[in-house]
């Protein structure tokens, strides 16, 4: 089935489509990264956005999708880079435990914290903000692990982008008071 | 979170601390609530890039670990160590029965051309793994995967890269660790490997303290076939990043052992300051290239913050990175050897080998037209003789004003994007490439890759014309806006419609075409619906707008919509101190072209402030805002405050080694104001110099500035021959580049007749000055600018009839001229314009024997003059004293 199609199912709630439409983006994700890895390598790191944009395009082909769906499809993808990055970064910071040591090849230096740690700590107060305000840990995901735009976000949960907007810049204070400590 | 937290958290969001205070005064607000909202508002003020980094790296790490497991040859990938250089490194195993190895191993990019590389390999492998030195890691192997990805294996060492290993490192012991690592590459050198990619990433420094080299010339091997050496480009056509890169590797000129030599300036450079030489902070690739090509560095001595670590590089440290770094590769280092030896020579106290520049202008190969400082403020000299504000020599001027207009908040999407287009696609083999062809590669990109998306491909082209437009390539720019413009009209998002016009409308404004210009930018402000999300729109339409207005001459217009742009952006709650800080220049620039120079000058040291508190104020753009503001004020006739700033802005703009890096209009300025302030000799030697760096580099404008301001400049020292030089050398330069009827020749007349009347000639002295205020009046009825040049011209003419001895005439002429200037000088304002105007005032009163009036005349002369220039100037004195004792009749 036309991945459209199927995004504009999950969008009417159905459940079906969305688990079909999970395992399908999830491969793509994998795919396309490791080609953009090939290609991107020795530049900056990559930047999560241009994958999950680069996605869509491949999947969605030689149509010209509503905006709606191209929200949509990102509001999952979202998700799903969340639950990869964070998988992939505890079995890093499992490693590193286990005594595994890491050689500084790389110029990352002044991050302060390992990136890893970082993203962990993000995962959790994430989580913790979920409990507190669904839709605000919501927000949060799908512009950071999704790179979508206030409208994008807007159209995807039928919101304004002046309330998106603002419901973020109160999610990312407390996200970072969070973990301050 | 409570309701109310978040409700009153939104409510004191975009208020100010001063704001916040007041709303706790006036409301009853529970203490715990308050504390738990001015907590949220601390941290709100805070960025988040560095959650944005950690994830992004996260993500690479992710995707690097997905090969683990994956076999290279003999060698089993064992785990992502990190990434290096050119692609992911991992910790190996060597699994085929021999001894097990701990290897790392590199996997690079796809080789474009699978003959060519299989054939580099065979070659280069041999030389690359025979170099064996302490501090060279060793490769062991090069070969392909199953998947036909090619990797090296190598020795696998555990360091840290030399920039971070040095971070806290004394000076000598930094310098040590340099001779070591140019040892290393010495060696390579003798063995004929040029490495092309030295950068701290691939120096690490081991727990011993030793430093080692990775990747020597695996850029060459895996670069194109013969045509070009080292390119910047490597055969998938992923660039490699600038930073280090050297000019000839830009161009695409042959690389050889001085590439190296000026990496290793880069290095050194970096060593000692903890910055690149084009500045703190992140550039992007274009901006690199340029810097690169064109700017001279700086000296590592001017860079640092503590004093006593700038004793320590002034002199002998500065002139070697200097000399490594020079962009001729004939002039730097013959070897690293040599540039090791004299950092050795250094240490040991001993006299350096190399030279420093001398002082005097150095001709360069390359343009040392500084672009991004290119709004310089064209200040008509010819103007300012005649006293007019404002009035630009020629075309070219006007579009040097531009600049600040192109500084707008921007989509970072679509230029970050625009910056991976150009540089991702392959060279074509053989050329070299400059920043256009990149520009135009981009173009090319667009155009294939989103056929389909409409909306990417409109914002694409738009940062690709303003790049164009930044590069002074406005004929290319105009081509792509206008393209640009076409595409937007179909699509439904107002906000890409709007931008597209408005870009384009400033283009076509440059080009003269000034009504299609101005409807460009109503049409984009109109399309834009009146909601919040559009602000960032709307300040981009307004700011250009604001320079479509002045250039039509609307400037109060340009002021309106300039203000209106900085009091969006102060709303929208989403902006940056740096776009606020460019509105505030801008608006100071609408209001300096509309000849509101109080208020110019006032928002310029706002502006100039904020600078401060950024930490920008000593660069380039710094230099820029001190020039305009200087200009402002001495357009007021305050010549003091100005010598001021336009010191300010010359130290900001020049080096060290002297005002090379200053330009010629910069220079010329400053000559104008010393001479307004009667410091005639450092006048007469500013101007000169203006003059000669204007006529090497070719700049008509400046040159034609510089001989009139001779000309002032001479008279005023009693070198009346030398004075008419000038203006017999300006004059055909003049009837070449302007119109008939140009202000600029009335005020050429106005010269002649000045230099007339210092060698004593008073019959032909009024007649050019009857001309020149003839001609004047001409230009002005029939609608040319000018105006403000009126008073000087009548003012200069009543001097001449008191010399004659008609003081009715010249009563006439200055009571004209005075209510002129008092018309158009905001109140208040201490000038010493209008202190001229009334000496000239008093002393035909004077002359007609009304004492009472010709000594309050001179009494507002000398306040004006007292406070404008300064109370030891001949003009201060010369008012004063007829103030106080009156005709020499008594």
């Amino acid at each position: 089935m036309e991945l459209t199609e199927l995004l504009r199912r999950v969008h009417e709630g159905d459940r079906e489509a969305l688990d079909e439409v999970i395992p399908l983006v999830y491969q793509e994700l994998k795919k396309l990264a490791a080609a953009h890895l090939q290609r991107e390598m020795g530049r900056e790191p990559l930047q999560t956005t241009a994958l999950v944009h680069e996605t869509f395009l491949r999947l969605v082909g030689m149509q010209h999708p509503s905006y709606a769906n191209r929200s949509h499809f990102y509001g999952i993808a979202s998700r799903l880079m969340r639950q990869i990055l964070v998988d992939a970064a505890r079995r890093r910071s499992a490693d590193k435990r286990n005594g595994a040591r890491q050689v500084a090849l790389t110029g990352l230096g002044d991050l302060g914290s390992q990136p890893d740690e970082v993203l962990l700590a993000l995962d959790e107060a994430l989580d913790r903000l979920a409990q507190i305000s669904p839709l605000k840990a919501q927000l949060v995901e799908m512009r950071y692990f999704g790179g979508m735009t206030a409208e994008e976000s807007g159209e995807f949960l039928t919101m304004s982008v002046h309330v998106v907007r603002r419901e973020i810049r109160l999610a990312q204070a407390w996200l970072r008071k969070e973990m301050a400590v | 979170m409570r309701p109310e937290t978040e409700g009153l958290f939104h409510e004191l969001a975009n208020r100010s601390a001063d704001e916040r205070a007041e709303f706790f005064r006036n409301h009853e607000v529970p203490a715990d609530l308050r504390a738990e909202v001015e907590t949220l508002l601390r941290f709100d003020a805070e960025g988040d890039h560095i959650l944005t980094e950690s994830i992004a790296t996260a993500a690479a790490q992710s995707l690097n670990s997905e090969r683990e497991g994956i076999q290279c040859g003999p060698y089993r990938l064992m785990r992502a160590v990190g990434r290096g250089g050119m692609g992911a490194v991992y910790l190996a195993e060597r699994t085929d029965g021999e001894v097990r190895q701990q290897v790392a191993v590199k996997l690079l990019r796809y080789g474009g051309n699978e003959a060519g590389f299989r054939e580099r390999f065979l070659r280069e492998r041999q030389i690359l793994a025979g170099l064996n030195h302490p501090g060279i890691v060793h490769l062991i192997d090069v070969g392909r995967t199953s998947d036909g990805q090619p990797y090296l294996a190598m020795d696998y060492i555990e360091g840290v890269p030399i920039d971070e290993y040095t971070r806290d490192l004394a000076l000598r012991a930094k310098l040590d660790l340099f001779i070591r690592v140019c040892d290393a590459v010495s060696h390579a050198h003798r063995n004929l490997v040029v490495h092309r990619d030295i950068k701290p990433s691939n120096i690490l420094v081991d727990a011993g303290g030793e430093p080692k080299l990775l990747d020597f010339g695996i850029a060459k091997l895996l670069g194109e076939e013969s045509g070009i050496q080292g390119s910047l480009t490597l055969d998938a056509g992923a660039a490699l990043t600038p930073d280090y890169a050297a000019p000839e590797q830009v161009t695409g000129e042959a690389v050889t052992t001085a590439t190296d030599v000026y990496a290793l300036g880069v290095l050194l450079f970096v060593l000692l300051t903890g910055q690149h030489p084009a500045g703190p902070g992140a550039h992007s690739r274009t901006a690199l290239f340029r810097f690169i090509v064109e700017s001279d560095p700086p000296h590592p001595s001017g860079v640092t913050a503590s004093s006593k670590l700038q004793k320590a590089l002034r002199g002998d440290l500065d002139t070697i990175v200097a000399k490594a770094l020079k962009k001729s590769p004939r002039e730097r280092y013959d070897s690293v050897a040599a540039l090791a030896e004299d950092v050795s020579r250094y240490l040991k106290k001993q006299p350096i080998l190399a030279r420093p520049d001398s002082l005097g202008y150095r001709a360069s190969k390359f343009v040392l037209r500084n672009r991004a400082a290119a709004a310089l403020g064209a200040l008509a000299l010819i103007a300012a003789l005649a006293g007019v504000a404002g009035t630009l020599l020629q075309a070219r001027a006007a579009r040097e004003e531009r600049d600040f207009a192109l500084r707008q908040v921007s989509r970072a999407n679509a230029i970050n994007d625009l910056n991976s287009f150009v540089l991702s696609d392959a060279a074509p083999s053989g050329k070299p490439f400059t920043v256009n062809d990149l520009l135009q590669r981009a173009e090319g990109i667009v155009e294939h890759e989103n056929g389909r998306y409409n909306a990417n491909r409109v914002e694409l082209l738009i940062s690709i014309g303003r790049q164009y437009q930044t590069q002074d390539e406005d004929a290319q720019a105009r081509r792509v806006l206008e393209q640009a413009y076409q595409l937007s009209r179909p699509l439904a998002e107002a906000s890409i419609r709007a931008r597209a016009s408005c870009a384009l409308a400033r283009t076509v404004a440059d080009s003269g075409e000034l009504p299609r210009a101005e409807a460009l930018i109503k049409e984009g402000l109109r399309a834009l619906p009146d909601e919040p999300q559009f602000n960032f729109d709307r300040v981009f339409c307004l700011t250009l707008g604001s320079g479509v207005a002045y250039t039509a001459g609307a400037g109060t217009q340009g002021i309106e919509r300039a203000d209106a742009a900085l009091r969006l952006l102060k709303k929208s709650g989403f902006t940056s101190e740096r776009e606020e800080l460019d509105a505030l220049t801008n608006l100071a620039e609408a209001y300096r072209f509309a000849g509101q120079q109080r208020e110019a000058a006032a928002m310029f040291e706002q502006a100039a402030e904020r600078m401060t508190l950024l930490g920008r104020d000593k660069t380039q753009a710094a230099g820029t805002l001190f020039n305009n503001w200087a200009l402002a004020l001495s357009q007021l006739g305050q010549p003091l405050e100005a010598e001021k700033i336009f010191r300010r802005a010359i130290d900001v703009s020049r080096d060290d080694r002297g005002e090379q890096a200053v330009s010629p209009m910069l220079l010329v300025n400053y000559a104008r104001t010393l001479s307004d302030l009667g410091r005639q000799k450092e006048a007469a030697d500013y101007a000169e110099r203006g003059y000669a760096k204007a006529k090497q580099a070719g700049d008509e404008v400046v040159v034609n500035q510089s001989l009139l301001l001779r000309g002032v400049i001479y008279r005023a020292q009693g070198d009346v021959a030398r004075a008419k030089e000038m203006l017999v050398e300006v004059e055909p330069r003049l009837r070449q580049a302007l119109p008939p009827g140009h202000v600029a020749f009335a005020s050429l007349t106005s010269e002649q007749a000045l230099n007339a009347r210092a060698a004593n000639d008073l019959k032909t002295a009024l007649d050019l000055s009857n001309q020149a205020v003839t001609m004047l009046e001409a230009t002005l009825k029939k609608g040319g600018q000018g105006a403000e040049g009126l008073p000087t011209f009548l003012l200069r003419r009543a001097d001449l009839e008191l010399q004659l001895g008609r003081p009715r005439d010249a009563a006439n002429d200055a009571g004209r001229g005075l209510r002129l200037v008092l018309e158009a000088a905001p109140t208040g304002t201490f000038s010493s314009r209008i202190g001229r105007a009334y000496l000239v005032l008093a002393r035909a009163l004077d002359a007609q024997g009304k004492q009472e009036e010709a000594r309050d005349a001179a009494r507002s002369a000398a306040a004006h003059f007292q406070n404008a220039l300064g109370p030891e100037q001949a003009d201060t004195r010369a008012a004063q004293q007829l103030a106080g004792l009156g005709s020499q009749n008594r």
